[in-house]
C-alpha cells in the first residue's frame, strides 16, 4: 500500500515540474532565512552576560593613576571575593594610524592568561614580547589584523599584532574610547615615559555577583578618592543601552525572517494544493479515501520539502557566519559557534512540519467536497457578478482590465493568498526603509577624552561615533535587507508564475474566442496589478505595524526613525509596477502557447 | 459559388514522446456558402485535429486554407483572433467557457470583442439564450451548468457575432438526447439564416441533417456523401439512416 502512496506522490511530482522546482527554491529560501535568523538571534542574546562568563569577568574593578598611594590588593581582603586579577598595569598610549591619532588603553599580561578578566583570543595567539592583541572592535575599526605593525608613540619599535581578543566591554569601539589592547607586562614596562600615562588596576570576583555594587561602595570609601572603583553592573546597563538597539534591530530581522518564510511556504504549497483539487477528486474517484488523499499529498511536499530544506541548511550555513560574525562584534558578543546540528534540525523539523500543515489543510478540505464537485474544475467559484468588474465595466475600461478585475476576484481563496503574499514583501520594503531611515539616526556625538586625575593622557582626536556603530550596522541590515528581500522577491516571482501558469487554459479559451494574445496577456497582467495594488494597501500598514513593533520593544527609543512618508507614498504605485513589469514578460509566454495545447494544461 | 472555407493538402503531424503521430496527411476540402458538412470517423482519424485547423487553434504541418478567398494558414495568433471574433464561431465538445465569467458574460464577451456596445451585446445575448431556453440562468456560472446547459450557452457564444463559418466539435457528444435534438434544431436555424456549418460527429442522427458527409479515416477524406441538393431534396439521406 505504502508503494502505491508512494507512487502516487512521485507521479504527480513529475507532471508538475515548474511548481515542484519553485517549492524546492521556496523552501530552500525558507530554511535558509531561519538558518541566518536563528543565527543572528542567538549573537543578540544577552551577549555581554554570555561574554562576561566565558571571560570569567571581573564584578568590580578598581584602578589607581600614577602617583596615589591606595593600596589596591586591600580589596582581595574584604568578605565575598572569590578570585583576583591581581595588580595589572596599565598605560595610556596614543599611535597614529591613517594619518589620524588614535587613543590605546595597553593592559599588562603575563605569559598566560590570566584567571579572570581573562580575554578571549578569537583571531591570531596570546601575545609575545614585543607584540600586542588588539581587542576586537578596535582592531575591525582600524583594520588591523594580526601580523599588522602598531607604532610607538614617541617613534621607539612599533608593536606587532599577535591576534585579536573579545572582553566584556559595555559598549564597542569608538562608543567607548579609547581602544583598548593587550600586551606583556615587561613591553609594558619599556615603553617610554612619555607620553603615556600609566595606572594599575585590580579586578575581583564575588561570591555574590548581585552585591557588587555595595561591594563597590564599600572599596571606594577603603581606597580612597584617588582610585576609581566601577562594578559590573555599571558596563553590563551601558552593554544593555547599546545592544538594545540591535539586539531588537536583529531580532526584527530574525522575526520578520521567519514570518516571511512561513508566509512564502504558505502561499505556495498551501495554494498549489488548493489548486490541486481535481486530483483529489480523481483520487477519490479511484477509491482513496480522504485520509490516504492527504497522504499521498503529504509524500508528494514532504519529498520537496527535504529537497529544498537540505539546499537552504547547506545555504544557511555558509552564509550566517558572515552575519553572526559582524553582528558579533557589534554586540561586542564572544564569536559566537557555527550552528550546531540540533538548531539545524529544529529548523528543518519547523519547515517541514510547515509544510505538512499548509498541505493537509487545504488537501483535506479539498478531499471533504464532493468529487464531483472538485471535478468540475478548481475552485469553488463565487457566484454572481463582482462589483469590482462592474465598476470596472462603469468606468469603460479595455475589455482586458474588465476580464482581468473579474478574474482576480473569481477566485477568491486563491487571489487573497497571493494579495497576502505580495502584501508581505510589501511590508518588508516599508521595513527595511525604516531600518535604512533609522541607521541615520543612531549616531550619539563622538566621546570626549576621559578626564583622568593626576595623569597627563596623551592627546587623540576623538573618532565620530556615527563612524562606527551606523557603519558596522549598516552591512548586516544591508545584507539581512537583501535576504529579506531575496525570499520577498522568490516569493513574488513564485506567486506570479503560478498565477500566470494556472490560467493557460483560460488563455486558450478566451483566444478560442477571439482574444489577441495581446489583450489575453492583458488580463492577467491587469488582475495582478489589481492584487499588487490590494497588496500595497494591507502591506504598508503592516509594514509599518511591524516596525512600530519593533520601536515598541525598544521602549519607544528615539533611535528608531520612520520611513518618510514620500518614500512609502511612491511605495504603492512601485509595487503596482513591479507586479506587471514581472507580470508581463511571464504572461506574453503564456499567451503564446497554441489554444489547442493550452486547453490540454489543468 | 466560390467556397467560403477551402483546404488543400493540410497535413499535421504531432511529436509525442518522440514519435511521430500523423493527425491529417493531407487533406483537401470545400464548404460553399450556407453549406452543413458532417464530418464522421472514428476516434483518432484526425476529425477535430481538422476543426482545430480550420478555426487557426492549431498550425498546420502543411497545406493550405482559405476563408472567403483569402489564404489564412500564415497569419499570425493575433490576426487569427480577428478572424475568429468576427468570421467563425466555434463550439467545443466540453463547452470550454470561462469559469470565472457568468453566462451573460460568457455570451456578450466576443460581441463586446468586435465593438458592439454593452447595449447592443446584452440585446443579443437574452435574444440567443431565449432562444437556447437557459434564459433563466444568465447569472450563473458554467461551473453550476448542466452539460446540455453548458452546450447551449457554448452555442449562444459561438453565434452572437453572426459568424460567416460555426465549427462544431461533437456538440451533441456530451447530451443527453433531448438536449441533442435541442441543439439540433437551433443548428438547423443557423444554417436557414445563411450560415455556414461545419461539424464533427458520431451521432448519425446529427450527420443526416448536413448537406453532405466528409468520412475520415487514418488522417485521409476516405468518403464524401451527399445527402441533399442545394434545392433541400433528400438524395442519398435515406441510404445513410439505414447505414445508421
Amino acid at each position: 500500500m505504502t508503494s502505491v502512496y508512494l507512487r502516487l506522490a512521485f507521479a504527480g511530482l513529475r507532471r508538475r515540474r515548474l511548481q515542484a522546482g519553485l517549492t524546492v527554491v521556496v523552501v530552500a529560501a525558507a530554511t535558509a532565512a531561519l538558518t541566518v535568523a536563528l543565527g543572528v538571534g542567538r549573537v543578540a542574546d544577552r551577549p555581554f552576560e554570555r561574554t562576561f562568563a566565558e571571560t570569567n569577568g571581573a564584578h568590580v574593578i578598581a584602578r589607581t593613576f600614577a602617583g596615589s598611594d591606595a593600596d589596591l590588593t586591600l580589596l582581595e581582603r574584604l568578605p565575598g571575593v572569590t578570585a583576583s586579577t591581581g595588580v595589572v598595569p596599565t598605560a595610556f598610549t596614543s599611535f597614529a594610524h591613517d594619518g589620524r591619532t588614535f587613543g590605546l588603553q595597553l593592559v599588562g599580561v603575563l605569559a598566560t592568561p590570566p584567571e579572570v578578566s581573562r580575554p578571549l583570543v578569537v583571531e591570531g595567539s596570546w601575545p609575545a614580547p614585543g607584540q600586542v592583541l588588539l581587542e576586537r572592535s578596535f582592531a575591525r575599526f582600524l583594520g588591523l589584523e594580526p601580523g599588522d605593525l602598531v607604532p610607538a608613540a614617541g617613534g621607539g619599535a612599533g608593536l606587532e599584532v599577535s591576534g585579536i581578543a573579545v572582553v566584556p566591554k559595555g559598549e564597542a569601539y569608538p562608543s567607548a574610547q579609547p581602544g583598548v589592547a593587550f600586551v606583556r607586562e615587561e613591553t609594558l614596562a619599556d615603553l617610554p615615559a612619555s607620553p603615556v600615562g600609566r595606572a594599575n588596576l585590580l579586578g575581583v570576583r564575588l561570591a555574590d555577583p548581585a552585591a557588587a555594587d555595595a561591594f563597590a561602595a564599600q572599596a571606594h570609601r577603603l581606597l580612597g578618592r584617588t582610585a576609581d572603583v566601577e562594578p559590573w553592573t555599571e558596563e553590563r546597563a551601558d552593554a544593555a543601552e547599546t545592544t538594545r538597539t540591535i539586539s531588537v534591530v536583529l531580532g526584527f530581522y530574525a522575526v520578520f525572517l521567519l514570518v516571511a518564510g512561513g508566509a512564502v511556504l504558505a502561499t505556495l504549497v498551501g495554494g498549489r494544493v488548493a489548486a490541486q483539487a481535481r486530483d483529489v477528486g480523481l483520487l477519490k474517484t479511484t477509491g482513496l479515501t480522504p485520509r490516504q488523499v492527504g497522504l499521498v499529498f503529504l509524500l508528494e511536499q514532504l519529498a520537496i520539502g527535504a529537497l529544498g530544506c537540505m539546499v537552504g541548511v547547506l545555504v544557511g550555513w555558509l552564509a550566517t557566519p558572515a552575519f553572526t560574525a559582524r553582528a558579533a562584534s557589534l554586540v561586542n558578543a564572544s564569536e559566537t559557534p557555527p550552528l550546531e546540528p540540533a538548531q539545524t534540525a529544529l529548523v528543518v523539523v519547523a519547515v517541514l512540519a510547515l509544510v505538512a500543515v499548509f498541505t493537509l489543510v487545504p488537501a483535506v478540505v479539498a478531499a471533504r467536497r464532493p468529487a464531483v464537485e472538485t471535478l468540475r474544475g478548481g475552485e469553488r467559484a463565487l457566484g454572481g457578478r463582482s462589483r469590482l468588474g462592474r465598476l470596472a465595466d462603469r468606468l469603460r475600461l479595455p475589455l482586458p482590465a474588465v476580464l482581468g478585475a473579474r478574474s482576480s476576484f473569481s477566485r477568491p481563496g486563491r487571489s487573497a493568498l497571493t494579495a497576502l503574499s505580495l502584501a508581505l514583501t510589501v511590508a518588508a520594503v516599508v521595513a527595511t526603509l525604516g531600518m535604512e531611515a533609522s541607521l541615520d539616526v543612531a549616531t550619539d556625538p563622538p566621546p570626549a577624552p576621559p578626564l583622568v586625575q593626576g595623569l597627563d593622557t596623551p592627546a587623540w582626536d576623538p573618532v565620530d561615533d556615527d563612524a562606527g556603530e551606523g557603519a558596522t550596522l549598516r552591512p548586516i541590515v544591508y545584507g539581512l535587507d537583501a535576504l529579506l528581500l531575496f525570499v520577498g522577491l522568490v516569493n513574488l516571482l513564485a506567486t506570479l508564475l503560478l498565477a500566470v501558469r494556472e490560467r493557460v487554459r483560460e488563455f486558450g479559451l478566451l483566444k478560442a474566442i477571439g482574444l489577441t494574445p495581446r489583450q489575453v496577456s492583458g488580463t492577467v497582467v491587469w488582475s495582478q496589478a489589481v492584487l499588487g495594488g490590494a497588496a500595497a494597501l494591507v502591506g504598508i500598514p503592516l509594514g509599518l505595524a511591524f516596525f512600530r513593533l519593533a520601536i515598541g520593544l525598544t521602549g519607544g527609543s528615539d533611535e528608531f526613525a520612520y520611513p518618510a512618508a514620500w518614500t512609502v507614498a511612491l511605495l504603492a504605485p512601485a509595487a503596482v509596477l513591479v507586479v506587471v513589469a514581472l507580470t508581463a514578460p511571464l504572461a506574453r509566454r503564456a499567451a503564446a502557447i497554441r489554444v489547442t495545447e493550452a486547453l490540454r494544461y489543468e | 459559388m466560390e467556397p467560403v472555407l477551402r483546404a488543400r493538402g493540410l497535413a499535421k503531424t504531432y511529436v509525442s514522446d518522440g514519435v511521430e503521430v500523423l493527425a491529417l496527411r493531407g487533406v483537401d476540402i470545400d464548404v460553399a456558402p450556407g453549406e452543413f458538412v458532417a464530418v464522421m470517423g472514428p476516434s483518432g482519424c484526425g476529425k477535430s485535429t481538422l476543426l482545430h485547423l480550420l478555426a487557426g487553434l492549431d498550425r498546420p504541418t502543411a497545406g493550405a486554407i482559405e476563408l472567403g478567398g483569402r489564404p489564412v494558414e500564415r497569419l499570425s495568433e493575433a490576426e487569427w483572433a480577428v478572424v475568429r471574433r468576427r468570421q467563425i464561431g466555434f463550439v467545443f465538445q466540453f463547452f470550454n467557457l470561462v469559469g470565472s465569467l457568468t453566462v451573460a458574460e460568457n455570451v456578450e464577451l466576443p460581441a463586446r470583442l468586435v465593438g458592439v456596445s454593452p447595449q447592443d451585446a446584452r440585446r443579443h445575448r437574452e435574444e440567443l439564450l431565449e432562444r437556447l431556453g437557459v434564459s433563466a440562468r444568465t447569472d450563473a456560472l458554467p461551473g453550476h451548468l448542466s452539460g446540455g446547459q453548458q452546450q447551449r450557452v457554448a452555442l449562444a457564444r459561438a453565434l452572437v457575432n453572426r459568424p460567416a463559418v460555426l465549427l462544431a466539435d461533437e456538440p451533441t457528444g456530451n447530451l443527453d438526447s433531448t438536449s441533442a435534438a435541442e441543439v439540433l434544431s437551433l443548428l438547423r436555424e443557423v444554417q436557414a439564416g445563411g450560415q455556414t456549418l461545419v461539424l464533427v460527429t458520431h451521432d448519425a442522427r446529427v450527420a443526416a441533417a448536413a448537406d453532405r458527409v466528409v468520412s475520415l479515416r487514418d488522417g485521409l477524406v476516405v468518403d464524401e456523401a451527399v445527402l441533399t441538393d442545394r434545392d433541400g431534396s433528400a438524395v442519398l439521406a435515406g441510404l445513410l439512416r439505414l447505414e445508421a
